[in-house]
């Protein structure tokens, strides 16, 4: 394999000044792991041989040397005690022999502070096709001898498993020239990691690259290349590993994420990865795990410390959304009215504005996926937070110059496709206005049915304000058009709600108001407890499904449940209540579910007669000893009671709250009596065909878990 | 609502819309997917590339790439079944049992993950990974003693570990009740690794639960050392005074770490964490909120 690499470098070889092909360049050089100080230079040799590198400011006097006497045929050298954004042209070879040398060889250290930067974003590039070539050229000849700064691979950088093989054809030689004067940065896609493992760090994918593990780029030491951060300019980047790194809320990575957003001080965040959290490309976010999680848990974290940019690969086309904020749900939750914090197309005078320079949280991001640096997969190309999709080849160009990122979508033949202006701090667009609600207080409470007035201020320093909506979660309660902005929300019935209130301005800018806690309690001195898995402590909960198709497996760790009459599904549920005293009186029952598969079909609630175990119930057993008496719950002897507490019919996604008749208040009132008679509910019905799924208590978004509240006195 | 046949059987998607409709496969494989592209294209292109060659020739591994696929694309039963058909076909292939092992843990399914892992270690006893993945699916089936031995072989056969490996190994160990082994796994972590701050909050954890409030100390400035923006950080360090008793002092630290996020320019500051922070500082601290 490495003769044929060989021979089929040899026409290039002749081109290199200093080559002896009896020693020669297999791979580079390339440049990794750039700092304002240090970068470092890496390339392959045909055989075995020491390592040096001589270098210096002016081209053709390489006065200086940095060397490794070790031979070896893969070399590395980092250059340390460089000054920031200086050019320092180079030379690679050995002690005896220079391999490469030239007026293009060279390091632009970073820059201390802001500076006009260009930087070239690729996305899944490594096809070895004629595609990948004209993507690239269409670059080479729009950024003509404006310097490319840094440059990003957003994943699935060589086809199709990511072997040194088909590195060494499908990258390396496609991008010489680029390679020996800029840093590349990347991130691990599902083809690279075909042959990578990021847990061991080990395949060609982490044999190939240098990345930053102990914040020498500046940012947070990750300890690892699967994710890493470094500052170039005033710009913070951060690379995520979406592939073969925990996506947990609450894993290293995310930990990790958390600490490095605290620790930058940088005016741009911009953040790449390779899964996207929202697509509907040649993958769709609303059902891959890699791409829902990254919505779900990095994306709160991310607009917490104010993203401006995400950037990702994965599906084979060019999406760029909106200029959004909070959409964490499938893409049939996306709402313009609440999730677009800036209409239009971020061109010209509409270009995308944060009031200050720096991370603004939830000010707006968008969120990027030109995945077509080397094929297009077409796709529904759908997706309602996108404000363009196209498939077509090409790659992205940023150029950020202080406070105004531009970005354009540039297309294999070289044509524009799209671009996007993001201000910040008044830098040449709309500022958003201001909003607060000034009453109720957070943490107010009432008494249901309660009448809550709504207060807020709003104002607008560069136009004026023309609207505020008020709004519960996502729920548009009402608008008010004049100052004082108010509105009175009647009769309202006892619950947990959140309040806000978002201003629009003349120019069509919106901003969100801290939402504002209220609880409104049962007339007559009632409480109103809910109880849901994960909120405040509570873990109480346990659910499962049971299948007629799966007789045998068990479902209790899936962040769903399912109800189902073709084939039959059951859906069982069960909450700890024992923490409501003894001797009080339920009033009322409701339970809230997150819809995440629609049904017209209306299926029964009923209380379960017997105990059940979440590890170990299936459609024959249970428990791991015990089967039901009736296979799927059914016998309305022993297994389930025969009276209906509520129905559950649901035909859109999203919140859905069943209130219980007075049959369930009463079976929930003895559960509270007696608790060792508590076995929860059972959701079927066998003879409606549809089908209807809502999150579970291990969904990972934990407001979408179930709720159950209870009102008593 | 379920559609009526979906290409393949997509019922163990983890998450929202589980059903694929044949409509949008058929799109996405038409709409501009070229041969060459199909042969690296999406997981469907390459199920169905695979499912073509298997029809001319089938073989174990190409039965095993299969149902990788399949997990890749989470419907794990087909997974299993090819699988299954990979070892009729060629028992002698031991990377099945792998394969099998991560597609029952992915499944939940953590007995027979076990099972089918026991069964590849004993053939492949220095595969650092699959010490990795039974150690997860040990720890998953509360046998912690065993869970943090696997830990153990997989971080000797790693020279590259990820922090996670030293985070979860820590949290068997804590399982076991066994806290001053996890405080020096973190700390084999820390010295392999760096000084991470994701290791170093997990032992400072385990140290305050000791009441080594002195060790906690030590290690929240060693992490602050390493950063930039210490108010955060700062915070906990005061926050391990208090729990030590040292009123005075974690006042002071305090103080310090609301005169750091004062310092921090205004959007900095004025993002929600640090807006929450400062809320929390001041009410620490017994101030009035800032106008």
């Amino acid at each position: 394999m490495k003769l044929k690499a060989l021979l089929l470098l040899l026409p290039l070889l002749g081109m290199v000044p200093g080559v002896s092909l009896a020693q020669s360049l297999t791979r580079g050089p390339y440049l990794q792991n750039g700092s304002t100080s240090a970068t470092t230079i890496r390339w392959r040799t045909s055989t075995a041989t020491d390592s040096v590198v001589r270098y210096g400011t002016t081209a053709g006097s390489l006065t200086l040397t940095a060397s490794n006497a070790t031979a070896k045929t893969e070399h590395e050298i980092r250059l340390t005690g460089l000054s920031a954004n200086t050019k320092y042209y180079y030379s690679v070879g050995n002690s005896a022999t220079t391999f490469a040398s030239g007026n293009d060889y060279f390091v632009l250290t970073a820059p201390t502070g802001a500076k006009p930067t260009r930087i070239w974003v690729l996305g899944d590039p490594g096809t070895g096709s004629s595609v990948q070539t004209a993507v690239r050229d269409a670059y080479y000849n729009y950024t003509g001898a404006t310097h490319t700064d840094l440059w990003l691979m957003l994943g699935d950088n060589a086809y199709s498993s990511g072997t040194d093989a088909e590195y060494t054809s499908k990258m390396y030689p496609i991008y010489p020239t680029m390679f020996r004067k800029s840093v590349l940065w990347t991130t691990l896609g599902n083809h690279d990691g075909g042959s990578a493992d990021s847990p061991t760090q080990t395949g060609p994918y982490y044999d190939n690259a240098t990345l930053p593990k102990q914040g020498e780029a500046g940012g947070v030491a990750s300890g690892t290349e699967a994710y890493y951060s470094f500052d170039y300019g005033n710009i913070h980047f951060v690379c995520l590993d979406s592939y073969d790194t925990s996506r947990s809320a609450t894993g290293a990575m995310a930990n990790w994420l958390t600490s490095d957003l605290q620790n930058n001080t940088k005016d741009w965040l911009v953040v790449f990865f390779h899964h996207p959290p929202y697509s509907k490309g040649s993958h769709n976010s609303d059902t891959e795990s890699n791409m829902v999680d990254m919505r779900v848990n990095f994306g709160p974290i991310l607009e917490n410390y104010g993203v401006d940019l995400v950037l990702a690969g994965h599906s084979h086309s060019y999406e760029r959304s909106k200029f959004i904020d909070s959409h964490y749900g499938v893409s049939s939750t996306f709402s313009d009215a609440t999730m677009v914090v800036q209409a239009g197309s971020g061109q010209g005078a509409g270009a995308y504005t944060k009031s200050a320079v720096g991370p603004i949280a939830h000010s707006g991001t968008v969120y990027a996926v030109p995945g077509a640096s080397g094929q297009i997969s077409g796709g529904t190309l759908n997706h309602p937070a996108m404000y363009v999709s196209l498939n077509v080849a090409g790659s992205m160009i940023l150029d950020v110059n202080g406070s105004t990122l531009d970005a354009k979508y540039l297309d294999s033949a070289g044509a524009i496709r799209d671009s996007f202006t993001m201000t910040k701090g008044g830098g040449g667009g709309n500022v958003l206005p201001t909003v607060s609600i000034t009453s109720p207080a957070s943490g107010a409470t009432f008494t249901a049915p309660a009448s809550i007035t709504i207060n807020a201020t709003a104002a607008d320093s560069d136009g004026t304000v023309t609207k505020v909506d008020f709004y519960q979660g996502a729920t548009l309660l009402g608008t008010d058009t004049t100052s004082p902005y108010s509105y009175t929300w009647g009769s309202v019935a006892a619950g947990s709600y959140s309040l806000t209130a978002k201003a629009t301005d003349n120019a069509g800018g919106t901003k969100t108001s801290t939402a504002v806690p209220v609880t409104v309690n049962g007339a007559g001195g009632s409480t109103v407890v809910s109880f849901q898995q994960g909120t405040n402590g509570y873990a109480g909960m346990v659910d499962t499904h049971i299948r007629a198709d799966a007789t045998t497996t068990n479902y209790g760790t899936s962040t769903t449940v399912w109800m189902d009459g073709s084939p039959d599904y059951s859906a069982l549920l069960k909450w700890d209540l024992t923490s409501i005293p003894a001797g009080k009186t339920v009033t009322a029952v409701t339970l809230t579910f997150n819809v995440t598969d629609v049904s017209t079909d209306v299926y029964e609630i009923y209380a379960l007669k017997r105990d059940w175990s979440e590890s170990a119930s299936t459609w024959v057993k249970a428990t791991s000893t015990v089967n039901w008496s009736t296979a799927g719950a059914s016998n309305t002897t022993s297994d389930r009671e025969t009276t209906v507490l509520g129905t559950l019919t649901a035909p859109a996604t999203g919140t859905k709250v069943v209130t219980l008749n007075s049959a369930g208040i009463a079976k929930v009132q003895s559960w509270i009596n007696t608790p060792s008679t508590n076995f929860g509910f059972i959701i079927q019905d066998y003879t409606v065909a549809g089908g209807l799924d809502v999150s579970s208590s291990e969904a990972t978004t934990v407001s979408q878990r179930p709720i159950i509240t209870i009102t008593y006195q | 609502m379920r559609p009526g046949i979906p290409l393949f059987p997509p019922r163990f998607l983890f998450g929202v819309v589980r059903v694929i409709p044949v409509s949008i496969l058929l799109a996405a494989i038409v709409c501009g997917v070229s041969s060459e592209a199909s042969a690296h294209g999406d997981l469907d292109g390459q199920i169905e590339m695979v499912s073509r060659q298997l029809d001319k020739a089938p073989s174990a591994a190409l039965y095993l790439k299969r149902g990788e696929l399949h997990h890749d694309h989470e419907d794990f039963e087909a997974a299993l079944a090819d699988y299954d058909r990979a070892a009729r076909l060629n028992p002698d292939l031991d990377a099945v049992w792998f394969a099998r092992g991560r597609t029952l843990f992915r499944f939940g399914r953590l007995q027979p993950a076990r099972d089918a892992l026991d069964v590849y270690l004993k053939k492949k006893p220095g595969h650092a990974d699959g010490f990795l993945l039974r150690a997860r699916v040990l720890s998953g089936l509360k046998d912690y003693v065993a869970a943090v031995r696997d830990f153990d072989r997989n971080l000797a056969l790693t020279q590259q570990p990820l922090p996670e490996c030293f985070l979860e190994r820590a949290e068997a160990l804590v399982a076991l009740g066994d806290k001053d082994s996890a405080v020096k796994g973190l700390d084999e972590g820390l010295g392999r690794l760096g000084n991470l701050t994701t290791l170093q909050s997990a032992a400072i954890a385990i140290e305050v639960a000791l009441g080594r409030h002195d060790a906690a100390l030590v290690r929240t400035d060693r992490v602050l050392a390493d950063l930039r923006r210490k108010e955060t950080w700062l915070t906990r360090r005061g926050e391990i005074l208090e729990a030590a008793g040292r009123r005075e002092e974690a006042l002071r630290t305090y103080e310090e770490a609301l005169s750091a996020l004062e310092q921090l320019s205004a959007h900095h500051r004025n993002i929600k964490p640090m807006q929450e922070l400062e809320a929390r500082l001041r009410q620490l601290l017994g101030k009035t909120p800032p106008v």
